[in-house]
């Protein structure tokens, strides 16, 4: 019937036939159902257990035996007219002229009769079998009834066992939840668990290092540079902690990736292309850019001090140098990269070595390479006044403006600031100009990144 | 040379009024004319925002242009409408009625109700000439057009093109390709797009057509309507649809794509709609239409999907499960709905229409 709507050569449908047709439709199947609906509660009415209404046995109505003697009465008198009757009622001479008159009448009517007794004769019969027919077709329903009694009971059974069994689904269901909260537990518990491996290892590679270099020196006293060694390891101890701290408050690997990918709009507007790679992401953490750019089938390494990371970065097949980022940018040739980056990183380093990374860093990228890096807010009063601390290692917020400068200063191009993440707009008041402004102080952009080109 | 201003609370990317707003700006910098755009806040990277303050520096001139669009209630917005000396167009995407927030988020009931009290505002203004995104909202704002007010209406300008150009996401093409029949509908989770009515159509079409299906509800949920989106997932766990019934949150474009590819039937049940662009997505994706037809939602999807004057879940269903099964009238809806997509709504008619109506009030030349 559809295919009628559509005309041959461009496809045309002639929606309002169709939705005339799909109304019908549906009011017959309305129709259907509800006829349905009541046919399944007339049967419902009539299945209700009740005793009472069954057939009885002995039912009137299928009173064999009564049957029985009246077809063996209406048989004993299917010999009409073949006899005169005594007549004893008459006196004799009169009743010999009656019985004389009699035979002559049945004489007369023997013509008529005849056919009466066959037919007397035909009925009695075809009673007769019907009756029998009657006699097995209540020895059947005898059977039915009791049939039906244990289907009754077998019923019952079932619905018993369905009532037992909506209890045990109501229980696998809370099973269920407990399964599914038990599952949430044992994820967090695989994460604490990998952090705790990745800290034993640690500890085990410190350990190796101070027992070699104890059985080195020893029985000679440790010297100076033995000490620096271990205490260099001592400092390390706080990378795994660090690295607790950078899960529990940064945010998960897939929201940082989403937050990192408008990053990727500057590269390509920068030109940046397998060719014109590598990226160098300082700081690089976790590795969620470095993932991002390889997504993007641009090359990119990291770098990073922590040994957490980088073994986590390694982990995951990525390149990552262990390294000081400073020093390993003073390692790298002039004009050897696409790209340098960094994000939440020179907020964590003093003024002077800030410089010392923006100076390497114009000096190895590649003419019309870019530089990006993220830092927080300190224009949002929270980001300032408490968000910033929340990492212990940071070392002071830097406004804007002064990086904007600084960049400049130092030999970027084409400096802009990017303003980054503000607060959902749930969190916003409104109203009034007031409302704004205190948005705009409060509720702003927590974070902002400098981006600029080497010319 | 007339300057444009074109002026608007917040853009954000993604959102219909902002794609709207950048839409007109590209297409008057492409004309030739110079504009800007003006807001207070913005997420955009490109092209620049002007803060409204600064709005002065630019229209300088009684010729110059301020391009208004009217959403949500703006008080910045009327101020400047009926300070700045210079000629106005006023862009209505329609302000959904408050009704639909009462009891639920008071801030977006206040915000509504402060957007619907503005409309007189608008009027009053005497703008040179009002725009709207369909022949529903333009009805709204001018009424029966005895005002002497000049009226057009110009469709908004969308991010279709942009996701043509882009790769589905290949794990949801791959996760979901399992011969199930996919309904999709795409709008952000809030009140007045009906979802409650969705998920009744989607359970009568799952218990009476196909078992085999599912329901793609794609959109940003707002966490000020908490209490909306945990009733609505209460009612899909009720229906033990929770397997069945996706809720995605906000997409990327890619991703969005690719629930667009999947699809087999775009379903909605919006109460309130100014224009709806999801629907001219779906068109734009050949994926056949099955809507209710509230407010505009009959002005954009014309005869190009089934619009049914009722919400009525079995009606709806019955559509869904008749595409399903035929193929040959799913491809011709897709077609139909495609053509009307390039024939009305494609972003060069919209340009045109826009320049149309600008020439016909002598706005520009």
């Amino acid at each position: 019937m559809t295919d009628n709507l559509i005309v041959n050569g461009p496809p045309e449908v002639d929606i309002d036939r169709l939705m005339d047709e799909i109304r019908e439709e549906v009011a017959e199947r309305r129709k259907k159902d509800q006829g349905y609906s009541q046919e399944i509660q007339e049967h419902s009415f009539r299945e209700k257990p009740n005793f009472e209404s069954l057939p009885q046995e002995g039912n009137p109505m299928l009173d064999i035996s009564s049957l029985r003697s009246t077809l063996s009465f209406a048989e004993g008198h299917t010999d009409v007219g073949t006899q005169v009757t005594p007549m004893v009622h008459f006196r004799r001479p009169i009743r010999q002229i009656a019985q004389w008159i009699g035979k002559i009448v049945i004489y007369l009517s023997s013509f008529i009769t005849v056919k009466q007794r066959e037919f007397n004769v035909a009925v009695i019969r075809a009673l007769d079998r019907v009756i029998e027919g009657l006699e097995v077709l209540d020895t059947q329903n005898t059977l039915r009834r009791n049939e039906h009694i244990e289907t009754r009971s077998t019923i019952g059974d079932v619905n018993h066992q369905q009532t037992r069994m909506n209890g045990t689904i109501e229980n696998l269901k809370s099973t269920i939840e407990t399964l599914k909260g038990q599952h949430v537990q044992i994820k967090e518990l695989e994460k604490t668990l990998l952090q705790l491996k990745t800290g034993l290892l640690l500890q085990e590679n410190r350990l190796s290092m101070f027992l070699e270099e104890a059985r080195k020196r020893l029985p000679e006293p440790f010297r100076r540079e033995d000490l620096h060694v271990m205490a260099d390891e001592g400092k390390q101890l706080l990378e795994t902690f660090y690295a607790s701290i950078e899960d529990q408050f940064r945010g998960t690997r897939e929201d940082i990736k989403e937050r990192l990918k408008i990053y990727l709009t500057f590269l390509k507007e920068a030109g940046l292309d397998k060719e014109k790679t590598p990226i160098l992401d300082l700081g690089c953490g976790r590795g969620e850019w470095l993932e991002l750019a390889q997504e993007e089938g641009l090359r990119a390494r990291g770098v990073d001090h922590n040994r957490v990371f980088v073994k986590q970065c390694r982990d995951r097949g990525f390149e990552v140098i262990e390294s000081d980022v400073i020093q390993h940018l003073r390692g790298l040739p002039d004009a050897s990269l696409g790209a340098v980056t960094g994000f939440h990183i020179i907020e964590h380093l003093p003024f002077e070595a800030l410089i010392t990374l923006l100076d390497e860093t114009v000096r190895v990228l590649k003419p019309g390479g870019i530089a990006i890096f993220e830092t927080p807010n300190p224009e949002n009063i929270l980001v300032g006044s408490c968000n910033f601390h929340v990492d212990p290692s940071h070392i002071s917020p830097i406004p804007s403006s002064l990086m904007k400068f600084i960049a400049e200063a130092r030999g970027l191009c084409k400096v802009r600031i990017l303003n980054l993440h503000p607060y959902p707009e749930s969190f916003k008041v409104s109203g009034s100009e007031f409302a704004d402004r205190f948005n705009e102080y409060f509720y702003g952009p927590q974070d902002y990144a400098v981006i600029g080109v080497k010319l | 040379m007339t300057r444009i201003a074109i002026c608007t609370p917040d853009l954000e990317s993604g959102d219909a009024v902002s794609n709207d707003a950048v839409g007109m700006y590209q297409a008057l910098t492409e004309g030739g004319f110079e504009a800007r755009l003006f807001a207070v806040n913005t997420r955009i990277t490109w092209p620049k925002v002007y803060k409204p303050e600064s709005i002065k520096d630019f229209i300088k001139n009684t010729h110059d242009l301020l391009l208004y669009h009217h959403s949500v209630g703006w008080d910045i917005g009327i101020h400047l409408l009926q300070t700045l000396q210079c000629r106005k167009v006023i862009k209505y995407h329609n302000v959904t009625p408050p009704k639909y927030f009462a009891g639920i988020a008071e801030n977006y009931f206040i915000a509504c109700q402060s957007g619907r009290a503005q409309l007189k505002d608008l009027l009053t203004i005497k703008g040179d000439l009002y725009l709207a995104d369909s022949p529903y909202s333009l009805r709204e704002l001018l009424g029966d057009g005895k005002k002497g007010l000049r009226g057009a209406v110009v469709p908004p300008f969308h991010h279709i093109d942009r996701l043509k150009g882009i790769e589905a996401d290949d794990k949801i093409l791959h996760r979901f390709d399992d011969g199930k029949t996919n309904l999709l509908m795409v709008g952000r989770v809030v009140p007045n797009k009906g979802h409650f009515a969705l998920v009744d159509v989607f359970q009568t079409y799952q218990c009476k057509y196909n078992l085999n299906s599912r329901l793609f509800v794609v959109g940003k949920e707002d966490p000020g309507l908490i209490s909306y989106t945990r009733s609505l997932r209460s009612k899909v766990r009720e229906f033990h649809l929770e397997n069945t019934v996706l809720f995605t949150g906000e997409t990327s474009d890619r991703a969005l794509k690719a629930y667009y590819s999947i699809a087999d039937v775009f379903v909605i049940t919006s109460f309130h709609e100014g224009f709806c662009v999801p629907l001219v997505e779906a068109m734009s994706m050949k994926i056949p239409i099955v809507a209710y037809g509230s407010t505009a939602v009959p002005d954009t999807v014309g005869k190009a999907g089934f619009v049914w004057e009722e919400c009525d879940p079995e009606l709806m269903a019955a559509s869904i499960d008749r595409i399903v099964r035929h193929k040959p009238l799913r491809s011709s809806l897709g077609e139909m709905g495609f053509r009307r997509y390039q024939k009305e709504f494609s972003n060069d008619r919209i340009k045109d229409c826009l320049f149309e109506s600008l020439r016909k009030t002598n706005l520009i030349e």
